[in-house]
């Protein structure tokens, strides 16, 4: 049968009922016949001030103001009886015995009598004292009379069925929804009821009276026993079947025992009944609460019921039971503080619902903190309200302080409550550093996992690669109603899985998704930065490797060079030698950075000349190096390398070979083409087989890596010797 | 200003290297000091024992040793005489060599008291004359020293550093206008004789304005230049051996 009714059935059918109790309700608070006026709401006072009137002023002649006083009315001035602020009273259950409820219904009768009658005669008193008597003709009570009240327990009690309904449809399975939906079934029975006798003008006949507050009753009872129902099976259900029905039972007897009077009085009567409920309820919410250990998500819930129902429940009955407690009329009409119950129907609501339950908690601290505060402010208003020497807007200054003074002490709770897990920035970078430069991808997956349990100390961390089909390698989000924390992979760690934070005490929050966010991104700036580090550090190691391979290895290679059989050997040794200095000065411009950076041409040419002059001297030779203006001309790397290496090998063979006892070397440059030439005295330049692998190819190389064209033949002045001339055009004259 | 030009005779030598055949070629190069005793150490720890024994007339120290930095036994030969010995015995003339010739390792060196400087792998020529102009008191002198230096006291870079020079609390005495004029020159890479001619003064006059403008590089900048060396770990991880 359940199957064959569809959600949306179910809530058109609750949508009727309601209509149909609202219409019902408008109906019977229409019947007896209306005067036209409205009453202060005064909780104290002999008389009953009018406050407006909506009187056929061509039939009445002395006319009711308002401001005037109703003293007594009846069907004629011979046959009056007076009329008191509590034949206004709101709800009957505010009456503490039997007796005086059966009087009070008496005199509803009578009145009621009254106003059936075809003119009525009020007696009303006006401020000054004076009295007079008035004949109003009553009529039908129109629609637009009827107050605000009236309607919002009517819209009240359909929010809380058709809520409750809602819920229920969606989930019709389950007890905890079932349940919900009979308390939204008991809150409309009782709000409607309550809402034709709080609507009424004066009376309504004692009969209808005690039949509406029986109904009130038996709606208010009910929906305690199903309240506690509620809690029995849900979030987890504790109990079977039986035992609600025997707490419906329970409800059912004990309201039968309140509407035959067999209970002592009011208290017994419909008072404690309710109490007990709530009372109840919270009994069995503790122990849910034991039984819901580990189970972050459903303690969530609990928690956010409790909030509901005690701030809902809560003020409703610290509203009413005041009125047993200081005596008189509550605070706020009992129609008002039904928007209370709506407030917990819609918490319940959102409970069972399980709406971002991950968030539930920082809202059900919001609300328990303005609730008390609020709380406070009733409490010292009504405190207040006694001590004349206090105005109203000295408690508002009160409640004020109340709300902006305790700001630092709420943000002490909240950061206690919610903020434990949070880092300062700071931190939190060091932390992300902290993972990103381990030295191996091993070791940063172990700091990456090491850092979340820090932070949220998660039953299980598992890689994530079976629930999304796949790697998550989308954004951070919480799972399983914030059981679960999904993380994406992050450089060398898979996508993890976080489930049950805090050993399973906590839910995971949006407060730990951002958390989560901010690190991912810090790590993935510093793995950016890292990455490009350790790019560069590659990079360079290949230029080394490079360098060492071009300066270092081919001249020592050189120097490995098998001896031929009829070479001299000591003129191999020579080369041999020769190589491997070659070689060491190579290693030390591949370590200063000289084959990386560029410098000045004259920098450069100043080198070369204090290195070649030292050599030639000590080798005997006498040496002519004019200076010449080199300009701000600069070299690149490969060029200074190019341009040392040639003037070092052209000394060398001039030394190894010429024989010669003096040297002349010149550098300039002209039009930004660098020109150098190496001439000796020696025994003059002859290309002949024997003289292979004495540098000649090297220096054409030289100057081919520079772009230019290396000479070697006769001096161009006609003497004996050699002339070497480089040629090269200068390109890196820009400023580096 | 002392006659720089008379070299002082040489009777006891210190040769600190840790690698046999740079031992030797050391050894092969002071043969132009004639008779005179060479001692050899392989670390800092007997480099070391010998100094507080012997009193030293030339040391040719390898910066980067097993146990330590060459630069510490620079800086105990600087300290002065072994105690016992003549009170009036000239310090020692410390030589570093290094494989190395970027301006950390000489300016570490120089600073330290090093009076000249070897990079290995040169022709023994040019070592002995390398040794012939320390023990002549000549000054160390390469056109990379002079532009630093120059640099320095233009007060552009520390003399260890590439860094611009942060100790500006201690501003370096100016050059004379002759200092600067040497330096200059040999920052174009001649020879102290080249220069002499060049300006027309006397070798000896050249080296003595080189010796006066280094000795104007701020003591404190030296104690600074070690430690910056020390912290950038050229003592620690030269290598020179």
């Amino acid at each position: 049968m359940r199957t064959a009714v569809s959600p949306s059935f179910r809530l058109v059918l609750a949508i009727a009922a309601c209509l149909l109790s609202g219409a019902l309700a408008t109906t019977v608070v229409r019947r007896p016949p209306w005067l036209g006026l409205t009453f202060e709401q005064t909780v104290a006072g002999a008389t009953l001030r009018i406050a407006s009137v909506d009187v056929d002023e061509t039939v009445n002649v002395p006319r009711v103001r308002a401001g005037d006083s109703l003293v007594a009315i009846g069907s004629t001035i011979r046959d009056i009886m007076g009329v008191v602020p509590s034949d206004l009273l709101e709800e009957p259950d505010f009456l503490d015995t039997w007796a005086l409820e059966d009087a009070f219904y008496l005199r509803q009768s009578a009145i009621t009598r009254i106003l059936h009658s075809p003119s009525v005669t009020a007696v009303v008193i006006d401020k000054r004292g004076t009295v007079r008597s008035v004949v109003i003709t009553p009529r039908i009570r129109p629609l637009a009379s009827l107050p605000l009240i009236f309607w919002l327990q009517l819209l009240f009690g359909a929010a809380g069925l058709i809520i409750g309904t809602w819920v229920w449809a969606l989930r019709a399975d389950d007890w905890g929804p079932r349940a919900y939906a009979v308390t939204g079934a008991c809150f409309l029975i009782f709000t409607h009821a309550a809402a034709i006798y709080s609507a009424r003008e004066i009376a309504l006949p004692g009969a209808l009276f005690r039949t509406l507050s029986g109904i009130n009753h038996f709606g208010a009872i009910h929906f305690g026993a199903a309240l506690c129902t509620l809690f029995l099976v849900y979030p987890i259900r504790l109990t079977r079947a039986y035992a609600p029905l025997g707490l419906f039972a329970v409800a059912t007897g004990w309201w039968l025992a309140c509407v035959t009077r067999l209970a002592p009085d009011q208290d017994w009567g419909s008072r404690f009944p309710v109490m007990l409920a709530m009372l109840g309820a919270i009994g069995i919410a503790l122990v849910q609460w034991r039984r819901t250990k580990g189970d972050p998500a459903a303690r969530a819930v609990l928690r956010w019921f409790a909030v509901s129902v005690l701030t809902g429940c809560g003020a409703f009955i610290g509203l009413t039971a005041m009125v047993s407690a200081i005596g008189g009329l509550p605070p706020i009409p009992q129609g008002y503080a039904f928007g209370f119950f709506v407030l917990m129907y819609a918490g319940l609501a959102v409970g069972l619902r399980q709406y971002r339950v991950f968030d539930l908690d920082q809202w059900a601290y919001r609300i328990l903190f303005w609730g008390l505060v609020v709380a406070v402010f009733i409490a010292l208003d009504l405190a207040l309200l006694n001590t004349a020497s206090f105005s109203e807007g000295r408690t508002l200054v009160v409640g004020t302080f109340l709300a902006i003074g305790t700001f630092p002490v709420r943000r002490w709770v909240w950061s206690r409550l919610f903020d434990r897990d949070q880092l300062p920035p700071e931190q939190l970078f060091e932390k992300a550093l902290h993972v990103t430069y381990a030295v191996s991808d091993e070791a940063r997956d172990t700091r990456w996992r090491a850092l979340l349990t820090e932070l949220f100390d998660p039953l299980h961390a598992a890689a994530d690669g079976t629930r999304d089909g796949g790697m998550n390698d989308g954004d951070v989000h919480l799972a399983a109603q914030g059981q679960e924390l999904a993380i994406p992979a992050v450089a060398s760690s898979p996508a993890l899985r976080l489930t049950y934070a805090r050993g399973g005490k906590r839910l995971f929050t949006p407060n730990d998704e951002r958390l989560v966010r901010t690190l991912l991104s810090l790590m993935n700036a510093a793995n950016a930065s890292r990455k490009a580090y350790d790019e560069g550090v590659q990079r360079e190691r290949t230029r080394i490797a490079r360098d060492l391979h071009d300066t270092v290895s081919s001249p020592l290679l050189a120097g490995l060079a098998p001896l031929g059989p009829d070479a001299e050997s000591g003129a191999q040794m020579a080369t041999v030698q020769s190589e491997i200095r070659r070689a060491v000065r190579g290693m030390r411009s591949v370590v200063s950075g000289d084959a990386v950076t560029s410098a000045p041409l004259a920098d450069c040419a100043a080198d070369a000349r204090f290195a070649a002059v030292e050599r030639l001297t000590a080798a005997g030779l006498t040496v002519t190096w004019p200076l010449s203006d080199l300009g701000s001309h600069r070299m690149g790397p490969a060029e200074r390398h190019a341009f040392g290496a040639f003037i070092q090998e052209s000394i060398t063979n001039v030394i190894r070979h010429s024989h010669a006892t003096h040297i002349e070397v010149d550098v300039h440059v002209t039009d930004g083409v660098l020109r150098c030439v190496v001439t000796d005295d020696g025994v003059g330049f002859a290309p002949d087989p024997e003289r292979q692998g004495d540098g000649l190819p090297n220096l054409r190389a030289r100057a081919e890596s520079m772009g230019g064209v290396a000479t070697i033949g006769p001096r161009s002045d006609g003497r004996i010797g050699t002339e070497v001339t480089l040629v090269a055009p200068l390109t890196a004259t820009v400023e580096v | 200003m002392a006659d720089v030009n008379v070299a002082r005779e040489v009777r006891q030598i210190l040769i600190v290297d840790d690698d046999p055949a740079m031992e030797a070629e050391a050894v092969a190069a002071v043969a132009i000091f004639g008779d005179a005793t060479v001692r050899t150490a392989r670390t800092v720890g007997e480099a070391e024992r010998w100094i507080k024994r012997v009193g030293f007339d030339l040391a040719i120290v390898d910066l980067g040793l097993p146990d330590g930095s060459g630069l510490s036994i620079i800086t105990l030969l600087m300290k002065g005489a072994p105690p016992g010995a003549d009170v009036m015995a000239m310090p020692t003339v410390c030589v570093a060599r290094t494989v190395f010739d970027d301006d950390a390792h000489l300016f570490a060196a120089l600073a330290a008291g090093a009076q000249g400087y070897l990079l290995k792998g040169e022709t023994i020529e040019v070592v002995r004359g390398r040794l012939r102009a320390a023990m002549a008191g000549e000054p160390v002198v390469s056109p990379k020293i002079a532009r630093r230096v120059l640099a320095y006291f233009r007060g552009e870079a520390s003399p260890v550093s590439a860094q611009p020079a942060t100790r500006a609390s201690i501003p370096p005495a100016a050059l004379t206008t002759r200092e600067t004029e040497v330096l200059r020159l040999l920052a174009q890479g001649l020879t102290l004789p080249e220069t002499a001619k060049e300006l027309g003064l006397s070798v000896n006059t050249v080296k003595t304005h080189v010796k006066n403008a280094y000795s104007r590089l701020d003591v404190s900048t030296r104690i600074a230049a070690v430690d910056t060396a020390r912290r950038m770990g050229i003592l620690d991880a030269d290598g020179a051996r």
